[in-house]
């Protein structure tokens, strides 16, 4: 096994992760991915579904398609800004979408999304954004 | 349009695949099974959303279309199918902004024959044996 993988089993384990995406492929790619470092993950296939598996259960992380049907991957994070239990509402959001316009990722940001990543999304790239997002809110929630 | 295809035709390599799953071998080191699952998924779904594509952007159903096209590029980006990239920008940025839409049902057909022939490689290469994905795996770590 090489180093980062190892260091990557460690730091995401037990991790509780939403996965919202409709796409077949995608959900199965994100799911080995995810599992592999040894994290749980729960898939939405809608944006409704989101917001009802996140009431219904508390998560570390979202991962949010863009194009989810029912509801965009931008409305639900605007809704899950407004929530007010306050772990719920600040979960960290990171937006997956296959392209990114020109402008766009403004407004994913301004939607109260916390980082933007295209898909098809490097093993390692993913792993450092979660890290990432992760270590940030724990450093909030500790101060 | 008749220029871009002559142009294509002639830099056309007979012997070259159309897909390339350098991506999906670096994926959790290059798990034999997860590629099969996934190339199976993309046979499953691909052909059959791209003939929607070209239906839609007949019907001149621009939102439908941007859909499908984003769809599409995300699962034909993680087989590697590359050749088609310009093809899928352009559907989906100008159904996006309804603009060019004169153009937009020839770059979708293109787009359809490319997975079709491609689905087909793959199912080929499926059906015969699936060494080839361990043989291409040990060329790249090789060099």
């Amino acid at each position: 096994m090489k180093e980062h993988q190892k260091r990557t089993v460690n730091v995401l384990k037990k991790l509780k992760v939403l996965l919202g995406e409709d796409d077949d492929l995608n959900q199965l790619l994100f799911t080995k991915t995810i599992t592999y470092w040894e994290a749980e993950i729960k898939i939405a296939s809608t944006g409704t579904e989101v917001l009802e598996l996140l009431a219904a259960e508390d998560f570390d992380i979202i991962l949010l398609d863009i194009q989810l049907p029912l509801k965009s991957g931008i409305e639900v994070a605007r809704e899950i800004r407004m929530l007010k239990d306050p772990v719920k509402k600040n979960i960290p959001i990171i937006a997956i979408t296959a392209f990114i316009l020109t402008g766009e990722e403004k407004k994913y940001i301004s939607a109260g999304i916390n980082a933007c990543l295209t898909k098809p999304c490097k093993e390692n790239e993913l792993y450092e954004t979660i890290k990432h997002l992760i270590e940030k809110k724990t450093n909030t929630e500790n101060q | 349009m008749k220029k871009k295809l002559i142009q294509r035709i002639n830099n056309f390599n007979y012997n070259k695949k159309l897909y390339d799953l350098t991506y999906l071998k670096n994926i959790r080191g290059g798990n034999e099974e997860l590629i099969k699952d996934l190339i199976e998924i993309f046979i499953k779904t691909m052909p059959s959303a791209c003939k929607e594509m070209v239906e839609a952007s007949k019907q001149k159903d621009w939102k439908l279309v941007n859909k499908l096209a984003h769809k599409i590029k995300s699962n034909v980006y993680t087989l590697g199918i590359f050749s088609i990239k310009e093809d899928l920008e352009y559907v989906e940025k100008n159904a996006f902004k309804k603009q060019n839409t004169d153009a937009i049902l020839s770059n979708a057909i293109n787009v359809e024959k490319t997975v079709m022939l491609a689905a087909q490689e793959l199912q080929q290469q499926l059906n015969t044996n699936f060494s080839f994905i361990r043989s291409e795996a040990n060329s790249v770590i090789k060099k």
